[in-house]
């Protein structure tokens, strides 16, 4: 699909959730984009303006995209260029000038621009300290470095973008607090036995927490025939619970939980390692629930998804 | 947002100050919009919330270095505060309350009046340009003949430079009605 029908389709809300997560990610990283869906935007809202819509997508462009005072602005504005381009805006005498509020740009306000350049200062400080001084790491024995084998190279059995086998990469493990037991009955905890001793390489799945539901298809998971164990990698990027908790379920029959997990590392990405026997996950449909844990309120549903198990053995 | 986290925000962003804020100020306007096409009532409030969880973020240590942090940490208040404002109509919904009064807008009659005061300002060619995109009969054929006339390579290419226009007229408009 070309892009300017994506964003279209994104704006009038045409797309899947998946998809449209993975258009809002793309508007953050590329400029470009970002700057054509605005482009789109306004094109729609001026054939709004200029009657050229057949009903439902008129009310669908005016719901979505005018039903706020800057969307409603945004369609003043689309209505106003029509006119001037026919020539329908009059040029007569202009009042006299309205008080002008400028708001200043981020980088004309004063303690933007002293944090901004003391951020600056702190950043020259910090690499001269780098410098001179060797980097000690620190000891606060939360955490331990699990060594694991080299990785391998990637497998391409699972060709879906969100859920793709990788290698597996070293595991920065949390070691487990002494905290009391959760409180929270909801999430049941029962772990599976995973072998100690590892023989093989775990086949690893990624999934993202950017998506709450797929909606449609679920995952395919492949478990090469021979693996002893796999492991989700669930990408948290938001950081904001002081812990996770995640189940595995097939039906009513809870087949995986684990409270309390802690991200982990790896790659620059923060992830929630679930370990476990492939023998626990025979062919079949199953459901994965993450939950994030703050200090206030009910642990909060932050992915659900479907997953399809084949392979294994 | 302290002033620490804001140092250290800005100092994630980009070493250079300057670039550091206009990084800032480039997240801040996209994640605007991002939560408007969402349907947010309160997108700047909810874009000021979504930066002072990044910079708390920062400053316990967590190595923010790509959008992607961002935009994860906005899909979060955006979801939370979807949440909200179902709770909030279920209420409504669920009591005798007076209806909500709509935020008072400005007249057509100033808009218009803005409108032909920032086209003023604008460059000749700018004008012609908007001017003759915006041509109502045979619009799709304009464009065509616009893009070949002015050396543009695709309809989109043309889209994007005349929104550019449109962005810097808007601003303009923004600042004429005093917000």
């Amino acid at each position: 699909m070309r892009d300017d029908e994506l964003v279209r389709r994104f704006l009038l809300g045409e797309l899947k959730e998946d998809d449209a997560e993975r258009v809002e990610a793309r508007l953050l990283e590329e400029d470009e984009l970002f700057d054509l869906c605005e482009a789109v935007e306004a094109d729609l809202l001026e054939a709004v303006a200029r009657g050229e819509l057949a009903p439902a997508e008129r009310d669908r462009v005016l719901k979505r995209l005018a039903s706020s005072p800057q969307g409603r602005a945004r369609l003043a504005l689309a209505r106003g260029l029509a006119a001037f381009a026919d020539g329908k805006l009059s040029s007569g005498p202009l009042p006299a000038p309205l008080p002008f509020r400028r708001r200043g740009a981020l980088t004309a306000r004063p303690v933007v621009r002293r944090a901004a350049l003391a951020a600056g200062l702190l950043a020259l400080l910090a690499g001269i300290w780098a410098v001179f001084h060797e980097t000690i790491a620190p000891g606060d024995g939360e955490t331990r470095i699990v060594e694991q084998p080299a990785p391998e190279p990637p497998s391409h059995r699972n060709p879906t973008a969100d859920l793709r086998p990788r290698p597996a990469p070293p595991v920065i493990a949390p070691v487990p607090e002494p905290t009391p037991p959760p409180q929270d009955q909801d999430v049941e905890e029962r772990e599976l036995e995973v072998p100690t001793r590892v023989a093989s390489k775990p086949e690893v799945f990624s999934l993202s927490l950017l998506t709450l539901r797929s909606g449609g298809e679920p995952e395919e998971i492949q478990i090469p025939s021979g693996k002893e164990h796999i492991q989700f990698h669930v990408n948290v990027t938001i950081t904001d619970f002081d812990s996770y908790d995640a189940v595995v379920s097939r039906g009513d029959e809870k087949i995986f939980s684990k409270s309390r997990l802690k991200p982990t590392s790896i790659d620059d990405e923060l992830v929630l390692i679930l370990d476990l026997p492939a023998s626990a996950l025979p062919a079949g449909k199953y459901e994965m629930k993450v939950y994030g844990n703050s200090a206030e309120g009910t642990p909060e549903l932050l992915l659900e998804r479907e997953l399809e198990v084949s392979g294994g053995g | 947002m302290t002033r620490e986290e804001l140092e250290a925000l800005l100092a994630a962003l980009d070493p250079d100050p300057e670039r550091a804020a206009e990084k800032y100020e480039i997240i801040r306007r996209k994640l605007i919009r991002l939560f408007e096409w969402r349907g947010c009532e309160s997108p700047e409030d909810l874009v000021d919330e979504t930066f002072d969880r990044v910079a708390k973020r920062i400053v316990q240590g967590v190595d923010v270095r790509s959008s992607g942090y961002f935009y994860g940490v906005a899909h979060l208040v955006y979801k939370e505060s979807w949440r909200r404002a179902a709770r909030e109509q279920r209420a409504l919904d669920q009591g005798d309350w007076p209806p909500r009064q709509p935020e008072e807008e400005p007249e057509d009659d100033r808009r218009l009046t803005c409108l032909r005061r920032c086209l003023d300002q604008l460059p000749d060619h700018e004008k012609q340009l908007l001017r003759r995109y915006y041509q109502g009969e045979n619009n799709i054929r304009n464009r065509k003949d616009l893009c070949r006339e002015l050396g543009v390579s695709t309809i989109n290419a043309l889209r994007i430079r005349v929104h550019r226009v449109r962005r810097k007229l808007e601003s303009c408009i923004h600042d004429c009605l005093g917000r």
